[in-house]
């Protein structure tokens, strides 16, 4: 019987971490950058992995650990991915960023916002690139881009998660 | 372990009914839709798991990975949604492409056009004539995404 006290343990230290993060770490340059941000949320998710790990190899016949370890991870996984969709969505979205444009000016034609614009260029090189890096896509000998096994593997889950939703135009 | 089948049953049920809303019922947000009908099925796994099972780990695990993959599921189809680089990856699997047919898909004026019609259809923005407004509702969510901006100390305005 392992009661509740590791999904509480779970809950307090998700509440420690937000509270060191608003007291000053968010100040912090390394903790302004998309990468330092995923950092400090994966590195405890990682090591609290490791644990709950151990801790079920210890007894692994006893079903209130692995209830307790799913409600761990599982109070981990909703706060730290609450946190970095607020963090990434006030940080780059591009129709966020275009409607405080609008709102700052009060009206903005389409011509006006034309600047914005830039946003979207930078916003497509960039994800060129990444689908290179990541393998997802690659340049062949004639030097047009094709999606690899794995891009066309993460390009059909996508199409298949955009039909459940009946998304129609998207990207 | 029967919490975890009724949480992953109870969330199979949620995919299924907000893929049925999206189908029934045109316009509005299908991350709203997906609320509307989430909550009620979390609400009667909550009820189910704690009738089978009283207030236990058992409860709490059954219905934190409801949440967990709802948030999961809304986070993917979102994202599928919106981002640039899964639209590309998907134009890609279809067919090869230069970079110059890339860069002419996402021309970057047509992308803001895209986005003022979505911010016009979800109610943020008003256009008249040539011009775009933001609504009540615009403004409060412009006011909102510039207090989270001074929340997580990003830059710019």
């Amino acid at each position: 019987m392992t009661g509740i006290l590791p999904i509480v343990l779970a809950v307090a230290w998700c509440l420690a971490h937000l509270a060191a993060y608003m007291a000053g770490l968010r100040s912090l340059a390394a903790l302004r950058q998309e990468r330092g941000i995923l950092l400090f949320h994966a590195i405890p998710v990682v090591l609290a992995g490791i644990l709950l790990l151990a801790w079920l190899a210890l007894a692994p016949g006893d079903a209130g650990r692995w209830a307790n370890a799913v409600g761990v991870a599982a109070v981990m996984g909703i706060y730290s991915m609450s946190f970095l969709e607020l963090w990434s969505l006030s940080e780059g979205s591009y129709s966020l960023s275009i409607l405080a444009a609008v709102a700052r000016r009060g009206q903005a034609s389409k011509a006006e916002l034309q600047d914005l614009a830039a946003i979207g260029a930078a916003k497509q090189q960039a994800r060129t690139s990444t689908l290179l890096h990541l393998g997802l896509a690659r340049q062949q000998p004639d030097g047009r881009l094709a999606a690899t096994a794995r891009g066309r593997a993460v390009a059909a889950a996508s199409r298949a998660l955009l039909w459940l939703a009946a998304i129609g135009r998207a990207g | 372990m029967l919490w975890l089948l009724w949480s992953l049953l109870a969330f199979a049920a949620a995919v299924a009914a907000h893929a049925l809303a999206c189908r029934l019922r045109s316009g509005g947000s299908a991350v709203l839709r997906y609320i509307a009908v989430g909550m009620p099925i979390g609400l009667a796994l909550l009820v189910l798991l704690a009738l089978r099972h009283g207030w236990s780990a058992d409860l709490l695990a059954g219905a934190l990975l409801y949440a967990l993959l709802s948030e999961l599921y809304l986070f993917l189809f979102t994202l599928a949604a919106n981002s640039v680089g899964l639209g590309i990856l998907r134009r890609l699997a279809r067919a090869p492409l230069t970079e110059a047919q890339v860069a002419a898909d996402y021309d970057s004026a047509a992308m803001v056009a895209r986005r003022l019609d979505q911010l016009v259809a979800g109610g943020l923005l008003q256009q008249d004539e040539a011009a775009y407004r933001p609504t009540e509702r615009g403004a409060r969510t412009a006011r909102s995404f510039a207090r989270l901006r001074r929340l997580f100390r990003h830059e710019g305005p």
